[in-house]
């Protein structure tokens, strides 16, 4: 059953396993649309293998993903990408020996005329202050500026629900600062967007809602200020001393 | 005296610099800790004091000489024995030959059949699969098998990175039990991890970095009694 709730992306029991190692088990979740959501956790607390999930690399075992009133679990990566969910990568995957350019249209399945992906591609790559650099390969760009190509390229399809994989790691204060503008701007057009993130500085003043992951399940959700209070949360960061540990 | 010591430390990754100034030491026979948040650069730490990456100021010294500009097997050499994250095993290799890699710098046959037994006393279960192919271990066996391998050298001092990440509950208890009997052995120890409380809770002293410089410092105890220590890994202050 789709959500009646008006969420962007609704997430039921999701459940993967590798080998013996129960890496998503069972992570519940609705992410209001128009939202920017911040999806939190410990190392190895599932956040990844979840974007994983979402955007089909990865096949669940079980659960459903409803996006748009659809059931989306088990879909392609094609499929779901050309459904309107697009991602970025913790480590950025840009063509390097391609130009800024060639990048942008390198995304296939665009279901618009010639003409009109390349004006989107110049206008996504004016939107995130590249246009003096399309004419240059990839693997020159600085490591932010990469960032900030893959984010545009993950714009080309329009889509409604975007996934940002630790958009802050390796980039410097100032691209970080306008890589932010960018998702506020995109939410400002009733995007929905969930990021995973460790600088607890972005997440905290730039989510509206936080979902924390702990050993494969959300523990714990709600605004910024409510889960820096959250004795759970603090724990899951934290550890917990042997006997409490034992107690459960 | 201190038997390793850090003073005002720079390294990083290229171009990254990822520690910006850190400062701690370890006396002999102590057990230390180093904690804090993602990014404040615990690993990257014991990667410079090993060698692994490029140093860029400060003085690290080991029984007062200097580590800096030594290689992996220099400072292996010296006596600091370490123990990445991830548990880095050969995986087609069997237990045995894991050992005997722990001790490629070892000329003495006798002295590596020596630290052979010595290791094997120490984990029983790595005698049992001496044979079996480490890749088809779990992940607290092959922890342990690590552990071992960087005990074959006999160092004075062991570096443990994370030793507890993505193990079962029974595994971590059994790892930190494992900490703590060396330890009572006479080992020294400093391990970085994830699971603070449960590292404060078997560490003589603490250090709490966060983005690449000293945050806290203190005892296990105190630290792990400290409110502001438990939530700084939930970042600052909220801008609005």
């Amino acid at each position: 059953m789709p959500s009646a709730t008006g969420a962007a992306l609704e997430v039921r029991g999701l459940r993967k396993a590798f080998g013996g190692v129960q890496a998503v088990d069972g992570c519940t979740f609705a992410v209001p649309r128009g939202q920017i959501a911040g999806l939190i956790g410990p190392n190895g607390s599932g956040k990844t293998t979840t974007f994983n999930l979402l955007t089909g690399i990865v096949r669940p075992d079980a659960g459903e993903i409803f996006f748009e009133g659809a059931n989306v679990a088990g879909l392609k990566p094609y499929e779901i990408f050309r459904r309107g969910i697009t991602r970025t990568f913790q480590i950025t995957r840009v063509f390097r020996e391609m130009t800024v350019f060639e990048n942008m249209l390198s995304v296939t399945g665009l279901a618009v005329p010639d003409r009109v992906a390349r004006e989107r591609a110049e206008a996504l790559i004016a939107f995130v202050n590249l246009t003096h650099l399309r004419r240059e390969y990839a693997g020159r760009l600085s490591y932010g500026q990469q960032k900030l190509l893959e984010f545009a390229r993950a714009l080309m399809t329009d889509p409604a629900l975007i996934l940002l994989d630790e958009p802050a790691a390796g980039v410097n204060r100032t691209l970080l600062q306008q890589l932010l503008e960018h998702i506020h701007r995109l939410q400002a057009q009733g995007k929905t967007i969930v990021i995973v993130e460790h600088d607890m500085n972005v997440i905290m003043n730039h989510c509206a809602r936080i979902f924390v992951m702990d050993a494969g399940a959300v523990i714990a959700e709600g605004p910024p200020a409510a889960i820096q209070g959250d004795e759970r949360v603090i724990d899951a960061y934290f550890g917990r001393r042997r006997a409490a540990a034992a107690r459960d | 005296m201190a038997l390793l010591e850090l003073r005002d430390v720079q390294a990083g990754y290229g171009s990254i610099q990822i520690l910006h100034g850190v400062s701690l030491h370890v006396n002999a026979g102590e057990v230390v800790s180093v904690i804090g948040p993602n990014g404040a650069g615990k690993s990257t730490t014991f990667k410079v004091i090993m060698g692994f990456i490029e140093h860029l100021g400060g003085e690290i010294t080991f029984e007062s000489k200097s580590l800096v500009g030594q290689r992996p097997d220099g400072v292996l050499a010296l006596g600091l024995g370490y123990v990445p994250q991830g548990r880095v095993v050969f995986a087609t290799m069997t237990v045995r030959e894991n050992l005997e890699m722990g001790a490629y710098l070892e000329r003495d046959k006798a002295r590596l059949a020596q630290s052979m037994d010595f290791v094997y006393s120490l984990f029983p279960r790595l005698y049992e699969r001496r044979r079996q192919m480490a890749g088809t271990m779990s992940g607290g066996e092959q922890q342990m098998l690590a552990m071992g391998r960087a005990l074959m050298m006999r160092p004075k001092m062991m570096m443990l990175d994370e030793p507890s990440l993505g193990l079962s509950p029974r595994f971590v208890d059994e790892v930190f039990d494992k900490i703590v009997d060396l330890a009572r052995g006479g080992l020294t120890v400093m391990l970085v991890e994830q699971n603070a409380a449960r590292a404060l809770e078997i560490s003589d002293r603490g250090y709490v970095l966060e983005l690449g410089r000293n945050r806290f410092e203190g005892s296990g105890r105190s630290l792990l009694d400290n409110p502001e220590v438990r939530t700084m890994y939930l970042g600052g202050a909220l801008v609005n």
